[in-house]
């Protein structure tokens, strides 16, 4: 057996990343919580997992553990009745988000540069799939609340749910940088 | 922290068979969204809190019903505003509340609390364990199954991990974290967060590695076909309740023929 | 002495090398060109001291090691004379068992009936031979009782019972096992060990330290040291047992007193210290079993939870004054057994400036410090990354950080597990010349009384002895 470099598509590593940063994205979104509108709770950091994951892996990965991430933890906070909505919502998210930064493909030797973020993922970028993001969260869950008790209270929640989304983005792309100088290893994690 | 809202019990609901409970959770939502008469709304309405108080309590109702009474209260005030026009209903000093916008508001509470019950009685008496057996019998790959009891495993260990690092960053640079400081504003309170939330996301991400080797080594990736500890009945073994299931949906769906 | 007498090898490490990726620097060669052979229904038990890669050659004979972690490779494993393909490790579910040394890494449920079925499972066994199986290792291991219950809440030589019977209820022929008997209690571990060698099954154990019930049952003894397998007698005195730590020059002065400290938690768990002096220049274990409340006592003393009652006092010049939360939160500094929780930053020269930045000091002032504490910490040069050091290395970075923070009380968790004694002793003499206090959390009093001068004994939630002693350096 000569030299063995670590197979990030073996089944069992597929299953154990998407499962760590979804049980990840649950914990961000359950344990930083401030109450802000009386509509859906909350804005919390759960935001800063998604965008984290999009930016950091790839557009499968943050799919699964954004979806399941927040739906898990409206779960465990007493919100069921959202969770099937903020399945689906986050999951576009984070797919949509993923494929802007990393587009299809699967490189996962990823270069980063000091002064600026190019060859990781470019400013531009992130902005767009930033902006891409909120877009589709606010939006949705726009248009969701508005069906379920009307579009006027569904209103109330826009600001809120627009500054968790900025933080989200802000934080996140910080934490993908800060995370991949640190722990060089994690590019080899994409899949 | 895992607290789940399964409330154990013996119930017909609590032995009703998860499979026939979540079609009949889906025709509940759907009803909801059937225009149909604000009446049919407040009776299942109705009839879905009866349930539960029957099953789980009438604390668990009120614990259910208080975390949306903030948003009930803001349709209330809200709705009436949009709806103006038509004959009035009663008068608060200046401003008449039309019958519309009595009917519309009404229509919107009923249907956004109905749809959070009808949940809340569907998650009180099923538990995780039957909840995946059920999206996996529906035909949900066992991956799926996986990756989610995976990340129920796991959310407690990365939420002991974050309360350990907030400490460790706190003995390291206590002048950061010192408490009065949690009022800044703006990107420096965010910022604050960067080192604490860089350490948790190494330390989970370090994990992965070592739960692929435990998959693995447990049999994850092979081509032998999975057998299952635990399973559902097939459904033609219970008869009774698919009767039932039956008859309830076909009740269910009265408001739609109607 | 095995029943079943035979020269068949069942597992085999032939020239075995390896060494894990090297991120930036010269890589560490781990094993070089080392042989091990398990005979057939044979107990051969592998000595070495932590540190010494017993964990990774575990795993490189389950087939998880470099897949998983990187690293080059070089020699071969074979398996009842077939060589290992790596590539399929999973197909080794019915051959060959591990027993990690550490539960958290493999339990992956969230019942212990699932996590004893879940290999079961994944070999295709029909339902009902399952639930056989799965009764009837919950009895043989004494968790019947927590048959529904979370993993989580079970204590540690529990965890360990339960990963032990996921192995016993596979039925492997050949089981290795890293330090995992640790902890379970001693009378069930005769037990066990009766149990598979009327299977015949093969075993090898991977220790740390002297364990006399299983060594007097093992057939086999190794010692892994300098990247090579040695076989030695049974009752060679082969791991060192000698740890020097020298006392804290100056004299000592109490400097923190406790007063009728109360603290309870929710769950019902209830802490109350009548009087304690806590001494500069002075070394101090803690002693006492898991759940004695020797860590909540540790994080009254660093601020990081609030007494309900009593007082902590912190003297200046010749005063006694009431000291907050704050002011405990910067004098003090908590090891905690993981490294891992406040390191975040690219190189080693980073962590140990950033808390240096904050105290204001020059440019020159920070690197003059830095140097001397890489030197006195044996820190690696260059850029590599702390997170993927060596545990024993994040330690070494782990207590420069503190040093170089000027805290007034030191407190290590658990040091001595995990840490050869020549690394204890390096973070240790390194305080030496500190005007601070040091406490030392350890479940070992062996190791207690050969480290420090005074010894607390706690249980539930109260400290039941304290004596200062003079120290074996045995």
């Amino acid at each position: 057996m000569e030299q063995q470099e670590q197979k990030q598509s073996s089944m069992a590593m597929r299953i154990a990343i998407a499962a760590v940063l979804t049980a990840m994205t649950a914990v961000f979104t359950l344990m930083v919580r401030v109450p802000i509108a009386p509509t859906r709770g909350y804005i919390n950091l759960g935001d800063v997992a998604i965008y984290f994951s999009a930016f950091t892996f790839g557009p499968v990965t943050a799919l699964i553990a954004s979806g399941l991430g927040t739906s898990i933890a409206d779960l465990i906070a007493g919100y069921p009745q959202w969770a099937p909505i903020t399945f689906c919502i986050n999951a576009v998210r984070g797919l949509v988000t993923g494929l802007i930064i990393h587009g299809l493909s699967r490189s996962s030797k990823l270069r980063v540069s000091e002064q600026n973020w190019a060859g990781f993922f470019s400013k531009k970028k992130a902005a767009a799939a930033g902006t891409a993001g909120m877009v589709i969260m606010v939006g949705l869950y726009f248009l969701a609340g508005g069906i379920m008790y009307g579009f006027p209270a569904a209103a109330f929640e826009i600001p809120g749910n627009i500054i968790q989304n900025v933080v989200g983005i802000l934080l996140g792309s910080l934490l993908s940088l800060s995370v991949y100088r640190a722990y060089p290893p994690v590019q080899q994690l994409r899949w | 922290m895992i607290a789940s809202w399964y409330h154990p019990g013996n119930t017909v609901i609590h032995k009703a068979d998860p499979r026939i409970k979540i079609l009949l959770l889906v025709e509940v939502v759907i009803l909801f969204f059937w225009p149909t008469a604000v009446f049919w709304y407040g009776l299942t309405a109705a009839v879905i809190m009866f349930l539960i108080i029957l099953t789980a309590g009438l604390r668990s109702l009120w614990a259910a019903v208080k975390a949306i009474l903030p948003l009930l209260v803001l349709v209330a005030l809200l709705t009436p505003l949009f709806n103006r026009g038509g004959p009035a209903l009663f008068t608060i000093g200046n401003i008449s509340v039309g019958v519309k916008a009595a009917e519309e508001t009404l229509m919107l509470i009923l249907r956004f609390t109905g749809l959070t019950l009808i949940f809340y009685l569907f998650f009180l008496t099923t538990d995780l364990q039957h909840v995946i057996l059920t999206l996996r019998w529906y035909g949900v790959p066992y991956t799926g199954a996986l990756v989610i009891t995976l990340a129920f495993r796991y959310i407690p260990t990365i939420a002991g991990l974050l309360g350990r690092v907030r400490d460790a960053h706190k003995l390291r640079n206590p002048a950061e974290y010192a408490a009065g400081s949690a009022k800044r504003r703006g990107l420096t309170k965010i910022r604050k967060f960067l080192p604490m939330l860089t350490s948790v996301v190494i330390a989970s991400i370090k994990s992965i590695p070592v739960l692929a080797m435990s998959l693995e080594h447990r049999g994850i990736g092979s081509s032998v076909k999975r057998s299952s500890y635990i399973s559902l009945p097939p459904l033609l073994h219970v008869p009774v309740q698919l009767a039932a299931g039956t008859v309830t949906a076909v009740l269910l769906s009265i408001p739609i023929w109607i | 002495m095995y029943l079943y007498r035979s020269m068949e090898n069942v597992l085999q490490f032939e020239e075995i090398s390896f060494s894990y990726p090297s991120y930036g620097r010269d890589p560490i060669q781990l094993f070089q060109s080392l042989c091990l052979n398990l005979k057939q229904g044979s107990i051969h038990v592998v000595l070495g001291e932590p540190g010494s890669g017993k964990s990774t050659l575990a795993q490189i004979a389950a087939g998880l090691v470099p897949k998983y972690t990187g690293g080059t490779l070089k020699g071969r494993v074979c398996i009842f004379g077939e060589e290992l393909d790596a590539d399929q490790a999973y197909t080794l579910i019915d051959t060959v068992s591990l027993v990690m040394q550490d539960p958290e890494q493999q339990i992956l449920t969230t019942s212990c009936e699932e996590e004893i079925a879940f290999p079961l499972e994944s070999s295709g066994m029909e339902q009902k031979e399952m639930k056989r199986r799965v009764g009837d290792a919950l009895e043989f291991f004494g968790l019947s009782e927590f048959r529904r219950n979370n993993p989580s809440m079970l204590s540690g030589g529990e965890k360990k019972k339960l990963m032990l019977a996921a192995a016993y209820a596979l039925d492997a022929p050949v089981l290795i096992l890293d330090e995992s008997l640790e902890e379970v209690d001693a009378s069930f571990r005769a037990a066990y060990l009766r149990m598979l060698q009327k299977k015949a099954v093969s075993i090898l154990y991977f220790a740390s330290k002297r364990d006399d019930i299983l060594f007097a049952k093992a057939d086999f003894f190794s010692l892994l040291q300098d990247k090579l397998i040695v076989p030695v007698e049974r009752d060679a005195e082969v791991l060192n047992q000698c740890i020097n730590i020298p006392r804290l020059e100056g004299e000592s002065h109490d400097f923190l007193n406790i007063q009728d400290l109360e603290f309870s938690y929710p769950e019902g768990f209830e802490l109350r210290i009548k009087k304690l002096d806590i001494t500069k220049h002075e070394i101090t274990a803690l002693v006492g079993p898991n759940g004695s409340g020797k860590s909540t006592l540790c994080k009254l003393l660093c601020g990081l939870l609030a007494p309900q009652a009593g007082s902590i006092r912190i003297r200046n010049g010749n005063n006694w004054e009431a000291a907050a939360s704050n002011s405990l939160t910067s004098r003090a500094g908590y090891m905690f057994q993981n490294p891992d929780y406040q390191i975040f930053l690219p190189t080693v020269d980073d962590e140990l400036s950033y808390g240096l930045r904050q105290m204001g000091l020059s440019k020159d002032e920070i690197n003059e410090r830095i140097t001397e504490a890489k030197k006195r910490f044996v820190l690696p040069e260059g850029t590599i990354a702390p997170t993927v050091m060596s545990y024993g290395e994040r330690k070494q970075l782990q207590a420069a950080v503190y040093y170089l923070l000027e805290k007034d009380l030191y407190i290590f968790d658990e040091i001595d597990s995990g840490l050869s004694f020549p690394v204890i002793e390096r973070i240790l003499s390194a305080f030496t010349r500190k005007s601070a206090s040091v406490l030392l959390i350890t479940h070992h009093m062996g190791f207690a009384q050969a480290a420090a001068d005074r010894i607390l004994t706690m249980k539930e939630g109260r400290i039941i002895s304290d004596k200062r002693i003079v120290r074996d350096n045995v």
